[in-house]
């Protein structure tokens, strides 16, 4: 072989006119995705209760408040629609948003596992461009692709000594996940040109700790607070190692006044240092540091004399998403409402919330969603 | 009602979570806005990848043409037609006994013809010729001194509205039944004269337009209806596949002399086609996504014969693996659909471009496990059926005039971190 037949490089490198690779297309999408919050579908439906709720990924000391040994599951479509200008786009997210179980360990105690999506960057993106290729220009159709997310395992160990006056807990925390990536670039003339078509999966790892409080001094008052100090976290690319930063550090803070029968009022502030992910993706994905706050009540009511009662719940958060849209912050106000109601005789218990959630970023694009939370717990 | 509405905004929950399990994520309106992200950069480059090439003839095999070409072009091009009926029927069955065939009467061969293919512009003669002979009659210096007036078997005149889809070429009966009572068998070859340029495609058995040799074996009785005589081919007797092919066949009387050897020949009369073999960098075939890749060959034009009408090139992938070094073999082996089609007048000059982008794509490593070998063979879309020939040049031309390789590829670096 003559050493590439002396290659008369011409070497044009030319680019698409409009493609990228990391075309995400909504405010949500950007950077590694949209952080799930770890909010039960209970939580999102009263806003601010997390911190208490041990169905929650917040506050591992609330695992051990009013739960019994259980199974939980928590799906989060959401039904969001993105608009600039004249287009609007209308899409339905899937989301499977947790998995947990619960055991009780000693009768003050317990061992929660579960698993919560952390930052979900599921989206696809369908354009019409063009390009040079040799003496032509040929329009293209590019589709972009991304499913999956970070997830966010927690095993968490929680005691409630004093009668339940205050409980205590802490969690290992193990993140994994995928980016499943698929490009796919066709010419309109498919016999002629080829079709580029690449798909590749991008994988997480790391570790974190938390800990958390819950203390209720009064019967009508109560106070919870929680941290996470997160470790290293990297990114693979089929399997090789291609950047490291760190697992976001979390802090946060909640009340709950219980004075009036049958209404819990909360109010939680909630802040997430993601800027330590910084350098595991590019510059243009550069996290901010975010804070949530949260305002929200439970209304307890008796359906008959025998069962448990159902709770309706209505709240409000707003926060900050981490990741900025062509370099603009991008604020997120949450509007939620729900219900949660025992079924199978207290067997089993649904919670769920309907939010109609807004986001806003400078700029010309404005996305609005309806979220849609469904838990169901099983008590054997 | 108070207590309904629960339950109602239940089946609402229960509606909704059902519609959220359609996944719809198709979206595009905020883009390039919220777009951003690498390009994807799509290299453009020149090869001289092609590393060999040649010109080979033999295809189609004698008798395993398409259509039979029965020319005369004065100087230029003559071309003969032979059929073979190797088993004449020499006895008929009449009012229920066995008699032997004694006179006949309207003897013809009856032709396929596609008319698309003819290009007559006078009348034309067809005439017959036994072509019978102990010598090898696959030879063209056998065959061409048969065709000689003591060996005239009949022969039409054919007007230039005659030329449709089928034509009878009459034999001169006592002529033909001679060879019926005599050896049983019949060899005729058909020569086509005319006071201009004319060709004639005929049908050939290999696409199933067989010629048949008609004639009424009874004259005197008008209740025996004529019968018709199939091809068939007796010899060689030890490879049935040629006997097969050997029904019919074409015989080159006169044709444009072959290229010089820096040209690839594709088309003309002896069929040719060119085999070209190429290396294209691993890190194009392998670490790449090919999106388009040009064969830039240079025409030089041949204005010997018909130079301004056209000819469609048929670029097709070679099968045969790499332990194929027989070329002529290796360049039977071909991919059942071509690459791509051009159609170019044999008189033109100037780079034709032909795409090859899919032969690329088979050609990488990791898809070849049988070792295919990287080359192609360009061949004309009416091979042995037309004396059209386009000439490119090859790489024993000039530098600037040597088949090249143009591709636009896009590496396969990894993309999708944010």
């Amino acid at each position: 072989m003559k050493a590439h037949h002396s290659v008369m490089s011409l070497a044009v490198v030319l680019s698409a006119m409009t493609s990228s690779v990391g075309a995400q297309g909504t405010l949500t999408g950007q950077g590694f995705g949209y952080p799930m919050g770890g909010l039960s579908a209970r939580s999102k439906a009263n806003g601010a209760g997390g911190e208490f709720d041990g169905q929650s990924a917040r506050n591992p000391a609330a695992v051990v408040t009013g739960l019994r040994t259980g199974l939980y599951f928590q799906y989060d479509p959401e039904f969001r629609q993105v608009q600039q200008g004249a287009q609007t786009d209308n899409n339905v997210v899937p989301r499977f948003a947790a998995l947990g179980i619960l055991f009780a360990a000693g009768e003050r105690g317990a061992v929660s596992l579960s698993t919560h999506s952390l930052l979900d960057r599921t989206w696809s993106t369908q354009i019409r461009s063009g390009q040079r290729l040799g003496s032509d220009s040929v329009l293209f159709t590019e589709t972009n692709r991304s499913s999956g997310a970070i997830n966010e395992t927690r095993l968490t160990y929680a005691y409630a000594p004093f009668a339940g006056k205050v409980a205590i807990g802490a969690a290992f925390h193990l993140l994994t996940g995928e980016n499943r990536l698929r490009l796919r670039r066709q010419f309109d003339d498919s016999l002629r040109y080829g079709t580029l078509d690449r798909e590749i999966t991008l994988a997480y790892s790391g570790s974190g700790f938390s800990a958390g409080a819950i203390l209720r001094p009064v019967t009508w008052f109560s106070l919870a607070a929680s941290a996470r100090r997160g470790a290293g976290i990297e990114l693979r690319v089929e399997d090789t190692l291609k950047t490291s930063a760190s697992v976001p550090n979390r802090i946060g803070f909640a009340a709950r006044f219980d004075a009036i029968p049958g209404v819990s009022l909360m109010a939680s502030a909630d802040r997430a240092s993601w800027s330590r992910l910084n350098g595991l993706g590019s510059a243009a994905a550069s996290a901010r540091d975010a804070w949530e706050y949260g305002v929200g009540a439970d209304f307890s009511a008796a359906r008959s004399q025998r069962v448990v009662n159902w709770v309706y719940s209505v709240g409000y958060r707003t926060r900050e998403l981490p990741f900025a849209a062509a370099g603009n912050p991008v604020d997120e106000r949450l509007l939620s409402g729900g219900l949660s109601a025992p079924i199978g005789g207290g067997r089993a218990s649904v919670d769920l919330a309907v939010l109609r959630a807004t986001r806003q970023a400078s700029g010309s694009v404005a996305e609005r969603a309806w979220q849609l939370s469904v838990g169901l717990t099983v008590r054997p | 009602m108070l207590r309904a509405w629960p339950r109602v905004a239940l089946l609402a929950t229960v509606c909704a979570v059902a519609a959220g399990c359609n996944e719809d994520l198709v979206g595009g309106a905020a883009c390039p806005a919220l777009c951003p992200g690498t390009s994807l950069v799509v290299t453009d480059t020149v090869l001289d990848a092609v590393v060999f090439d040649t010109v080979l003839t033999g295809t189609p095999s004698l008798g395993g043409e398409g259509s039979l070409v029965l020319s005369a072009r004065g100087d230029t091009v003559d071309t003969r037609v032979v059929f073979r009926f190797d088993s004449l029927p020499t006895r008929i069955t009449r009012n229920g006994g066995d008699s032997a065939i004694t006179a006949i009467d309207s003897a013809y061969l009856l032709l396929r013809l596609d008319p698309a293919a003819s290009k007559i512009s006078a009348p034309v003669r067809i005439d017959l010729f036994d072509v019978d002979t102990t010598a090898s009659d696959t030879l063209t210096s056998s065959l061409l001194p048969l065709f000689r007036d003591d060996r005239l078997l009949g022969g039409s005149t054919i007007d230039t509205n005659q030329v449709k889809d089928s034509l009878r070429v009459y034999f001169t009966n006592a002529r033909l039944l001679s060879r019926i009572t005599g050896p049983g068998r019949l060899r005729v070859g058909l020569r086509v004269t005319s006071a201009r340029a004319a060709t004639l495609s005929l049908g050939s058995s290999d696409n199933g337009d067989d010629a048949l040799l008609k004639f009424d074996p009874v004259p005197s009785d008008t209740a025996i209806k004529e019968i018709a005589v199939l091809l068939r081919s007796n010899t060689p007797t030890d490879n049935a596949e040629v006997r097969t092919d050997l029904q019919d066949y074409m015989v080159i009387a006169k044709a444009p002399p072959m290229p010089d050897a820096e040209v690839l020949s594709i088309g003309g009369l002896p069929a040719r086609r060119s085999f070209l073999r190429f290396v294209v960098p691993p890190r194009i075939l392998d670490s790449a996504t090919v999106l388009r890749a040009t064969l830039l060959l240079t025409q030089r034009p041949n204005r010997s014969i018909d130079a301004r009408d056209s000819v469609l090139i048929l670029p097709q992938v070679v099968t045969a693996g790499e332990e194929v070094t027989d070329f002529p073999r290796a360049a039977a082996l071909l991919s059942l659909f071509p690459v791509d089609t051009i159609r170019v007048a044999p008189g033109d000059s100037g780079v034709r471009q032909v795409e090859v982008a899919a032969a690329l794509r088979q050609w990488t490593s990791v898809g070849n496990t049988f070792r295919q070998q990287r080359a192609l063979v360009i061949r004309s879309n009416a091979e042995g059926q037309s004396p059209f020939d386009a000439h490119f040049f090859s790489l024993r031309a000039p530098a600037a005039l040597r088949p090249r390789l143009r591709v636009s590829y896009s590496l396969r670096t990894s993309f999708g971190v944010p």
